[in-house]
């Protein structure tokens, strides 16, 4: 019930937004509010989840198109849970910073918003592949209308691009479900592995898409250019985590066999991604060029980590999703803030933000501190955990990992000195004031939320695959068979057989 | 005395509730004073659709078992039932959309009358039992459809449509009518049942004889090659009749087509599915590729229905039970996605004046929010999104397809979907994202049309196209019920 | 059995059929599509009363009559449109039939 519950009321509340009359501010509040109740209600089952169990928890299944075996089955496991509390927090705060900056439009804008919060929730949580893939196109249909509607001066543009990217790969996905399904079963907990090499590429080619990894980013950095700064931070931050998410849940769980074969080819693209967005981050000429080919970068990284595939780089995996889910949606809305300010995001033009306006800049410093992975924040603990894994897997793989740390600290130390230091820069005029009120809040809450995690990292990452929490687990303790297999095992499937496999994984 | 066959009223009944409204709707056109003629022709017509509606639904009702009645003319069996209240309920929406349509001369009376007309045909054809029936009532409805789309005399399009149609239509029925014979020539007999069976199934009459009519339906069901009459017929009809011969025309084409391969030609069933399959790969890529370079949304319009005879032929092609299954419940969201899609476009042209184009569709979406969502949703559910009821028949009609063992047209299929974005999307752009022409903004003082009727029918089918996407499990037992009875 | 075999009027029919058919296809007079149109129809006749013969059943005539009939029917809606076209000075030739497409 309560993951319905979580799917239910962004729903109820972008009908009740969008058919309630009333002025703009009034709109945005109970947007807001919704966002609000939402975040306590996940706060709550974030309270009542067992991190103990490897079962699917809050689980719910009714029959929905019992003709072909499709349910509607939800539910939530260890690092779904972290996710969809990463989405909403992200909402929340995607949310207030258009209440702030007053989108036109208000009725379809919030309502579309919060549809949009239903959808990735249902994503996150669905357990039957139909139900995944209706969540998952779902997301396209206010995303469209987001950023077509609201976007900057190319948007048509950069909408098309990304339908034409997405919808290529979703597409495959669907014909995949259907073949797959028919044949292994639509339930995720129930379905039988397979070892089809096409299936694999069939789902791995949509999420490839969606993430996005190398070479399939073309429609990247339109679609965070021209978004409004808010949609761009759901993006970068949560949009590109469903696909990483799909990669556990789905990709690796379910065809062990191909993701073994095919772990060189995946991991080789991950590392291209990671170098290469590093580079173009450190090339690209304004500020949101810089944080979307960082997000190409992180989420390479985090491909590598997934696809290293033991349990230091899955649970790393994990963590860094939701650290740079945080930080990439924070760099956005700044971004957002910067542009309002100087209505341009070109760095050539910017400059010498810092002089005066002190709480701009020890915001960005310290979300580009801990974007570029400083020893002591989250992104570092992610990061050391992702590498220390792939370390394991191979030490050749770590390299491009390396490399790519030393490129993050370039281009995220030129980003802050392109904006704060150097001369003043011809767009930022003396008027251009500090970050007021309400935009720290909204900034502060996603740094604080950075700080908490810095603070305490285990909460993620030992609370993300309940099989491995269990015992004490020492780099030694791994066996070679469970590098292999060790997380996949902490995936819910059926229930007995975690429970095997994990007594192996010791 | 002549002995007459045992007249199964209930079967007959959906039709003659049909008939009965036609000729009163008919006589209401003379008898009834002009001021209320509307009205009167109106209500009878609306009432002929209900009533054929409770009919068809009572006849499903009550036939678990199918069987041949009225000397073997007609089947009474759920499947012909269920087509009939798919026919029944795109004709009600219709009407309703129908009502507020201006009429540049006086034939108000007249419109209802064949419109009501029409559906009486379509339902017969859906239950026939012989291809002598069968001829009938596939006549019954064209010729009507014909007149209905020359019926704007003064517009010269209306009558160029009307004449094309004709020419068109009577050709592939004449085609439809050589193959029966050549059928009648191999077998000796017109009754669908009894075909199966009477000749070696390689005999040449009897292959001759499928394949005209085959070309028959395939004209009917506008699937490409034999579309070339449909963009131009449904450009030049009025508005809410294209919206009737996109949902109901082609849903009883395909229907019937079905019946008739399943139940006569079982024996050729691999040269059928194979046709089925070159069909639907050719529709596919004409429908889609045409759409996208149209402007006109009617005409796009008819595209897109072309590619979807592509879809639905998938079903045929898969010539199984869950095929049957996924073709009965996609013309649900289907039909009515259809005529409320051409509702709103209607509801775009009375207020204009003119044609509804992409162009001039710019910031309709928030003129009128709630008939831009209504579009937007009937353009995700062509699309086959999610939250709509074109999903649900989307994955069955690719389920039945792999089934079937035919991998590869889930790959045309899906291609073909991302395709169809391109247009379906380009109606979405066109209504939010385009900035309204500068003297739109002069119309947009005066309050916008209201039409309580349309509004009706475009909610209704909201309705329908959202709800078929939620609650499927009713929708599916009515397609199993039906299905069960056809020999597959 | 009086008359030429079956073949004949098969032919015969078929011929007529196709002469038909190539008349819709290539004229461009709407009165001359509507008699190629009838031509296919009669052809269709012919070969239903043929086999109707062979198979000694009454089903192929009843057909045939009733095939007779609708394309009375067929014609006079034919006719009608042509009429209204000629009254509405729209010109008497398929082909200059473009007012839609555009």
């Amino acid at each position: 019930m309560l993951t319905t519950a979580l799917i239910c009321l962004p729903l109820l509340g972008a009908l009740s937004v969008f058919l309630l009359p009333g002025p703009r501010m009034w709109v945005g509040s109970l947007a807001l509010f919704f966002s609000l109740a939402e975040l306590a209600l996940w706060v709550s089952s974030l309270i009542r989840f067992d991190f103990g169990s490897a079962r699917i928890q809050f689980e719910q299944q009714h029959s929905w198109i019992s003709d072909l075996g499709i349910s509607y089955h939800v539910g939530l496991f260890g690092f779904s849970l972290w996710l969809v509390g990463l989405t909403v927090v992200v909402m929340t705060a995607a949310i207030a910073y258009g209440l702030w900056s007053g989108r036109e439009r208000a009725n379809a804008y919030y309502a579309l918003m919060l549809l949009l919060l239903a959808a990735i929730v249902g994503v996150f949580t669905a357990q039957d592949l139909i139900l995944f893939y209706v969540a998952y196109e779902a997301m396209m249909i206010p995303l469209y209308v987001l950023i077509g509607v609201w976007g900057g001066a190319g948007r048509l543009r950069a909408t098309f691009k990304f339908v034409a990217y997405t919808m290529a790969g979703s597409l495959l996905m669907f014909a995949t479900i259907v073949i797959y399904g028919l044949s292994h079963g639509f339930d995720l907990a129930t379905a039988q592995q397979s070892g089809s090499v096409w299936l694999f590429l069939g789902f791995a080619a949509a999420f490839a898409v969606k993430a996005p990894l190398f070479p399939l980013h073309g429609w990247l950095a339109d679609a965070y250019r021209e978004s409004p700064p808010e949609v761009a931070a759901l993006l970068s931050g949560v949009i590109s985590k469903v696909a990483v998410f799909g990669f556990l849940r789905i990709a690796l769980t379910q065809f062990p066999g191909p993701t073994h074969d095919l772990r060189s080819l995946m991991l080789a693209l991950s590392a291209v991604g990671l170098v290469y967005g590093s580079l173009l981050a450190f090339r690209a000429p304004d500020i949101r060029g810089v944080v979307a080919y960082s997000s190409l970068a992180q989420m390479s990284l985090i491909g590598l980590g997934v696809f290293a595939q033991n349990e230091l780089s899955l649970s790393g995996s994990v963590l860094q999703m939701v650290n740079h889910g945080l930080v990439s949606a924070a760099l956005f809305l700044l971004a957002g803030v910067i542009e309002l300010r100087t209505s341009t995001g070109a760095l050539s033009r910017l400059g010498g933000m810092a002089r005066g306006r002190p709480i701009l800049a020890s915001l960005i410093i310290s979300i580009g501190v801990i974007s570029l992975a400083v020893p002591g924040s989250n992104a570092f603990a992610g990061e050391f955990l992702i590498l220390a894994g792939v370390f394991q897997q191979g030490w050749g793989w770590a390299i491009p990992g390396l490399v790519a740390m030393v490129l993050a600290a370039m281009y995220m130390l030129r980003l802050v000195s392109a904006l704060l230091h150097r001369e003043v820069g011809e767009a930022v005029t003396k008027k251009a004031p500090d970050v007021l009120l309400p935009e720290l809040c909204v900034i502060g809450a996603l740094l604080g939320c950075m700080l908490a995690l810095s603070v305490w990292p285990a909460a993620i990452s030992k609370h993300s695959f309940a099989c491995l929490s269990q015992p004490p687990v020492t780099s030694a303790g791994i066996s070679s068979q469970s590098k292999a297999q060790v997380g996949l095992a902490c995936v819910p499937r059926a229930g007995s057989t975690t429970a095997t496999t994990t007594g192996t994984a010791k | 005395m002549i002995r007459t066959p045992a007249i199964d009223w209930l079967t007959l009944a959906p039709s003659l509730a049909l008939l009965a409204a036609t000729i009163a709707s008919l006589m209401a056109a003379v008898l009834v004073p002009e001021r209320r003629r509307r009205n009167v022709s109106w209500f009878f017509c609306l009432a002929g659709y209900a009533g054929a509606f409770a009919a068809a639904a009572i006849l499903f009702d009550r036939s678990p078992h199918s069987r041949g009645v009225i000397a073997n003319a007609l089947f009474r069996d759920r499947y012909g039932a269920l087509a009939a209240m798919i026919v029944a309920g795109v004709g009600l929406l219709t009407t309703l959309v129908y009502y507020g349509e201006r009429s540049t001369v006086d034939r108000v009376g007249e419109r209802f009358a064949l419109l009501a007309s029409a559906g009486g045909g379509m339902i017969l054809f859906a239950q026939s039992a012989n291809l002598l029936t069968l001829f009938l009532g596939l006549e019954w409805l064209s010729i009507s459809l014909y007149v209905l789309c020359a019926l704007e005399r003064e517009r010269p399009e209306a009558i160029e449509a009307g004449f094309k149609y004709l020419i068109v239509g009577g050709f592939s029925s004449a085609i439809l009518v050589f193959g029966a014979a050549f059928v009648y020539g191999a077998t000796g007999t017109l009754n669908l049942a009894q075909i199966a069976g009477k000749a070696p199934s390689g005999d040449l009459f009897l292959i001759t004889g499928l394949a005209m009519i085959l070309v028959g339906f395939a004209f009917k069901a506008s699937a490409a090659p034999f579309h070339t009459w449909t963009p131009d017929v449904y450009q030049g009809a009025a508005t809410p009749v294209s919206g009737f011969m996109a949902g109901a025309t082609k849903a009883v084409a395909l229907l019937v087509a079905l019946r008739v391969l399943s139940v006569s030609f079982s024996a050729q069933e691999h040269l059928w599915t194979s046709a089925a399959a070159a069909l639907a790969v050719t529709s596919l890529v004409v429908g889609n590729l045409a759409a996208l370079a149209q402007r006109d949304l009617k005409r796009m319009l008819a595209y897109s229905s072309i590619s979807h005879a592509g879809f639905l032929l998938f079903a045929i092609t898969a010539a199984s039970s869950l095929g049957t299954r996924a073709l009965l419940y996609y013309l649900i969201p289907y039909g009515a996605a259809s005529v409320g899609v051409f509702a709103l476009a209607a509801l775009h042209e009375r207020e204009l004046g003119e044609p509804a184009t992409l162009d001039n569709l710019a910031g309709f979406g928030w003129r009128r929010p709630l008939s831009g969502i209504a579009l937007w949703i009937f353009m995700l559910s062509f699309a086959g999104f999610p939250l709509t009821g074109g999903f649900v028949g989307k994955v069955y009609l690719f389920a039945a397809a792999y089934r079937s063992g035919w991998t590869w047209l889930l790959i045309v299929g899906a291609v073909a979907t991302l395709v169809s974005l391109g247009y379906y999307l380009a109606v979405v752009r066109a209504i939010y994202m385009r900035p309204e022409p500068g003297e739109k903004a002069a119309a947009k003082e005066e309050p916008p049309l209201l039409d309580r009727m349309l509004s009706t029918a475009v909610f209704a089918a909201v309705i329908v196209t959202v709800g078929s996407f939620f609650a499927v499990q009713p929708l599916i037992d009515l397609a199993k019920h039906a299905a069960s009875q056809l020999p597959l | 059995m009086l008359g030429p075999a079956i073949a004949w009027y098969l032919v015969v029919g078929s011929a007529i059929f196709a002469i038909g058919a190539a008349g819709v296809m290539l004229r461009r007079n709407p009165l001359i599509m509507l008699l190629s149109l009838e031509l296919m129809l009669n052809g269709a006749n012919l070969v239903l009363i043929a086999f109707a013969r062979r198979h000694g059943s009454l089903d192929g005539q009843v057909f045939a009559l009733a095939v007779m009939a609708v394309a009375a029917a067929e014609v006079v809606v034919g006719l009608g449109l042509v009429v209204a076209m000629a009254r509405r000075k729209i010109e008497i030739d398929v082909d200059l039939l473009s007012r839609l497409r555009k």
